[in-house]
């Protein structure tokens, strides 16, 4: 049988094999010396900071350099110049509280586009109703996906909606969980330009990091929510938040600090991770699960062995073979302009009959055949490329699961 | 089908009155009258028959204008009477302010009663006093002079539910601005205010000694204080005294509590408050608002500032 040709890193991606031997030996680790304070030594000081013999047992927990460092790692990913403060969570949703939280103190009136997460836009309704606020939803979906508008167009959308509803705040994806890329520079600046700039701005970067270069400005974001069980590949949830402009700094701060007080039972890591530099290495009150920062650490060294242009080019190639696979398939590929498009493809059923199929059934289907994927209601597809160039092969497994 | 009900087809007691004509007073003076006119006409010559008919007649139309006067007079009162029986009707259903209606209208019953002139000089001062209070009241406008109480008020309107935007201008002098305890008092519940969804932009128009021209920030301790509300998610943004040297009426220090009341705070050169004028009245509200539109094509985001700050060596 052939293995399993992974296309759903835009859900969860495949653990990359360094984190597998991290999280194995971390493991190996807690199981002979549970919390012990040479554990505590690892975590807050780093490997460096272990006796030789030590090191000699645990070689794998190498790339561990404490939780400061993995922040700087994280945040000089986005922007290897900066030092943004980074807040790390166990769970993305908490970040966007926070988020919604930190929109809402600042502005009256948020713009969202209707290709944002569910899920956030869920929250950050609760938010809105909660201290009245507004949220102005700009209707570009339909026009992305089917390539009727390029990067320009849905900056011009997206600038033209904010001034006509005088919002004040913006919530955007970098890449949207539909595969859509946001023109997010030209849009930010366009605002920035304009009379009523926004008070606050958050961007979702979670279908965006390890998976786009960062190349995109960010002097005008004010905060940025990104995960690494994604595109890095990290297998452990950890979400994390990216302070960017320097006004926000102690905003976002003071907010965080007195979200997470309020939160500790829910997410120790965020709480612990908000306390000043000098309080944090003092211990935490309460047991929090550390495989996820580990595993992070872990995937960020992983990807280091090529730059992220080059594995973006790969992604898209990926996407352009696997475009070529649907060819006599009843699966259509909905494809965005190209100045729009990133390394995730929807694929839409030409077959009402197989369009009423529950996402569930379908998804069975395609892994029967060997492939991992997601599906939606109306016979939709999600394809994440994978990171490695596809095989001729691949390609046949993926066309004779299309076509089953 | 008839619509009138039977209290209508039965006679009230006007209608069951007895016909004017038939009453003695008009029988008997009409009776006089005539026999009066009828000795006149055989006695006297014709000229003097006119003259007598001339003069009767000019004696009943003055007599009717007279009467008419009166009754205009009469009705004038009337109404007075009636207008101030119509405000304890109209108070009636405000339960609290009629009660407090009653309490005056008895106190100064009470008052009526008292002879002595030096006491009623007193009480005439000071009910005079308390009806300007009242005017003031009524018009929508509570004034608070030369207390700090006025921020219980202002506390309480902060905290109203449904209030969504709060819009201040601080004109500040001195650094020593809201650095007393009920200054700072007010700020905690600011701060805390921001916490619970309420959305406050604050213009604080700094005095150039504050913030002198070519300091990219105001000096401390004004700075932190402002650094503080920014942190802590109040939208600050800064004004130069100097700069709005052509718009004069924009130098002053106010809020305006969503489109629920304004307020207006005068302190002295010590940032006391000496006096603090509360209002309601619609108006006044727009005026505010619109004085705080001009306001911001001035102001410099908080925001801004830190954003530019130039890099320190």
């Amino acid at each position: 049988m052939s293995p399993l040709l992974y296309l759903d890193t835009a859900r969860f991606g495949l653990m990359v094999p360094r984190v597998k031997q991290t999280i194995a030996t971390l493991n190996r680790l807690i199981s002979t010396e549970g919390l012990s304070s040479r554990f505590e030594t690892l975590l807050y000081l780093g490997f460096q900071a272990w006796p030789t013999a030590w090191q000699n047992r645990y070689p794998a927990l190498a790339d561990w350099h404490g939780v400061t460092e993995l922040k700087t790692s994280l945040c000089q990913r986005i922007d290897p110049r900066s030092e943004w403060p980074v807040y790390l969570s166990l769970r993305s949703a908490n970040l966007m509280k926070l988020a919604a939280r930190l929109l809402f103190q600042r502005c009256t009136k948020v713009l969202v586009t209707d290709l944002e997460w569910p899920g956030y836009v869920n929250i950050l309704n609760q938010e809105c109703q909660r201290v009245r606020g507004k949220i102005v939803e700009v209707r570009v979906r339909n026009a992305a996906l089917r390539g009727d508008i390029s990067a320009e167009d849905l900056c011009r959308m997206v600038s033209r909606q904010y001034r006509r509803q005088q919002a004040n705040g913006l919530f955007l994806s970098v890449v949207s969980h539909h595969g859509v890329r946001f023109p997010v520079t030209a849009i930010l600046r366009e605002l920035e330009g304009g009379q009523t700039r926004p008070d606050f701005t958050v961007l979702d970067s979670a279908q965006a990091f390890g998976h786009i270069p960062h190349d995109f400005e960010l002097e005008n974001c004010d905060l940025l929510l990104a995960g690494c069980h994604k595109w890095l590949r990290s297998h452990h949830p950890l979400g994390f938040a990216v302070s960017i402009r320097h006004r926000s700094h102690n905003f976002v701060r003071l907010v965080m600090q007195n979200i997470a007080k309020k939160w500790d039972a829910d997410d120790p890591l965020l709480s612990l991770t908000a306390q000043p530099k000098d309080v944090s290495h003092s211990g935490s009150s309460e047991t929090i699960d550390l495989s996820g920062v580990f595993c992070a650490r872990a995937a960020l060294t992983h990807n280091t062995s090529a730059s992220e242009a080059t594995r973006f080019g790969i992604l898209m190639a990926n996407g352009h073979d696997l475009e070529q696979a649907t060819k006599e398939t009843p699966w259509q590929p909905l494809l965005p302009h190209p100045t729009l498009r990133s390394g995730i493809t929807l694929l839409r059923a030409h077959d009402p009959t197989i369009a009423r199929l529950p996402p569930g059934f379908v998804r069975e289907r395609f892994f029967r055949h060997g492939v991992a994927l997601t599906t939606y209601d109306q016979g939709l597809l999600r394809v994440s490329s994978p990171e490695t160039p596809i095989l001729a092969d691949e390609s046949d497994q993926f066309r004779a699961a299309l076509t089953s | 089908m008839s619509y009138r009900s039977p209290m209508a087809i039965r006679p009230s007691k006007w209608q069951r009155r007895r016909s004017v004509l038939l009453s003695f007073k008009f029988l008997g003076t009409s009776i006089f009258g005539s026999l009066v006119m009828a000795l006149v006409s055989t006695f006297a010559s014709l000229p003097a028959q006119i003259g007598i008919l001339g003069a009767s007649i000019s004696v009943l139309i003055g007599l009717v204008v007279a009467f008419l006067e009166q009754e205009g007079d009469r009705e004038e009162r009337r109404t007075e009477i009636l207008e101030k029986l119509q405000i304890p009707i109209a108070l009636a259903p405000e339960g609290d302010l009629f009660d407090q209606y009653s309490i005056f209208a008895s106190a100064l019953s009470e008052l009526a009663k008292q002879t002595d002139p030096v006491l009623r000089d007193i009480a005439l001062l000071k009910l005079s006093a308390i009806a300007e209070e009242m005017k003031s009241l009524a018009k929508g406008q509570v004034i608070f002079s030369g207390t700090e109480s006025w921020r219980t008020v202002y506390e309480e309107i902060l905290q109203t539910p449904g209030l969504r935007d709060y819009w201040s201008v601080a004109w500040v002098k001195t650094s020593d601005y809201w650095q007393d305890p009920p200054g700072k008092q007010s700020m905690r519940v600011n701060l805390d205010l921001v916490q619970e969804g309420l959305r406050i932009c604050r213009i604080v128009i700094l005095r150039d000694s504050l913030w002198p021209k070519g300091e990219h920030f105001p000096l401390p301790p004004i700075r932190s204080w402002i650094e503080d509300q920014y942190n802590r998610g109040i939208n600050v943004s800064l004004i130069r005294e100097s700069e709005l040297v052509p718009e004069p009426d924009l130098l002053s220090d106010f809020a305006v509590y969503g489109d629920r009341a304004t307020g207006i705070q005068e302190v002295d050169e010590n940032s006391r408050t000496t006096r603090f004028t509360l209002s309601f009245d619609r108006q006044t509200i727009r005026l505010a608002q619109n004085r705080w539109q001009r306001l911001t094509l001035y102001a410099v985001r908080f925001g801004d500032l830190i954003d530019r700050m130039p890099p320190t060596l």
